[in-house]
């Protein structure tokens, strides 16, 4: 093989794999809903009021959807990228990601919880849920990105 | 320089390319991101397990059968010197892949 052709090869594995990289989102963004109705919904459950056994029951059921859901994650998933190709800004990013969903809804909790509004954890693990929603599809594709253009720049 | 024969072939160069990318990848999306068939994926992905380069996985999504594939240590550290060796042949050219 000459010059030309391995250039060529190693040109096509980059393309080949940030094709692949770049066509699924680093996580799906209906497990991370997922994830955030599970909080909502015991949220719901732990607020004062509802009777023991209804909050056991319950809290017994959300955590067998949030089972059921790994599962779901792991049979469906069509291709999880490579924990090696995921960039340290990749793992910046998600955690930052992840660090904003949880103090926006304990920053809306306290300050609703102050104010004296009923359920004020469930109202704010229900907005936590539409930011995940909102910003989940974005984060997920922008980690996704990186990872391809780590593979494009031959690291 | 001497290339890994099992590697070499264009098809299952790419199929070890994508699955080098992955933890796991299903049967359906190897296909469908290389533009492949099944059948010439079957036959090369037979032939990479033969090798001891892939590992193949079978089981079900409800009622549907369904495939998943993933490399072997040895199919990614065959994979890593593939690609070393194809860099070696490169260098000396001054031949460049990467953008810009």
């Amino acid at each position: 093989m000459n010059a030309d052709e391995a250039a060529r090869s190693l040109a096509t594995i980059r393309d080949t794999q940030t094709r692949a990289v770049r066509s699924q989102p680093w996580f799906p963004t209906w497990y991370a809903i997922g994830v955030s109705l599970f909080v909502t919904g015991m949220q719901i459950v732990t607020e004062p009021g509802v009777p023991g056994p209804l909050t056991g029951g319950v809290a017994v059921l959300l955590c067998a959807a949030l089972g059921a859901m790994v599962a779901v994650l792991v049979k469906t998933r069509r291709m999880t990228a490579h924990r090696s190709l995921l960039p340290r800004g990749g793992f910046a990013v998600f955690g930052a990601w992840l660090a904003a969903c949880f103090a926006l809804c304990l920053i809306l909790a306290l300050r609703w919880h102050a104010d004296e509004i009923a359920y004020a954890r469930t109202y704010a693990a229900l907005v936590m849920t539409a930011f995940v929603a909102a910003t989940g599809p974005l984060v997920s594709r922008g980690i996704s990105r990186m990872i391809a253009r780590k593979i494009e720049k031959g690291a | 320089m001497e290339l890994d024969p099992v590697i070499h072939a264009p098809t299952r160069l790419q199929i070890v390319s994508v699955l080098a990318a992955a933890e796991e990848a299903e049967f359906g999306f190897v296909r469908d991101t290389l533009g492949i068939s099944d059948s010439v994926l079957s036959k090369h992905a037979s032939a990479l397990e033969t090798a001891g380069y892939v590992r193949i996985r079978k089981g079900y999504v409800g009622k549907r059968p369904k495939t998943w594939f993933s490399l072997t240590e040895q199919g990614r550290s065959a994979f890593a010197d593939y690609v070393r060796n194809l860099q070696k042949i490169v260098s000396p050219s001054g031949l460049t892949v990467l953008p810009g």
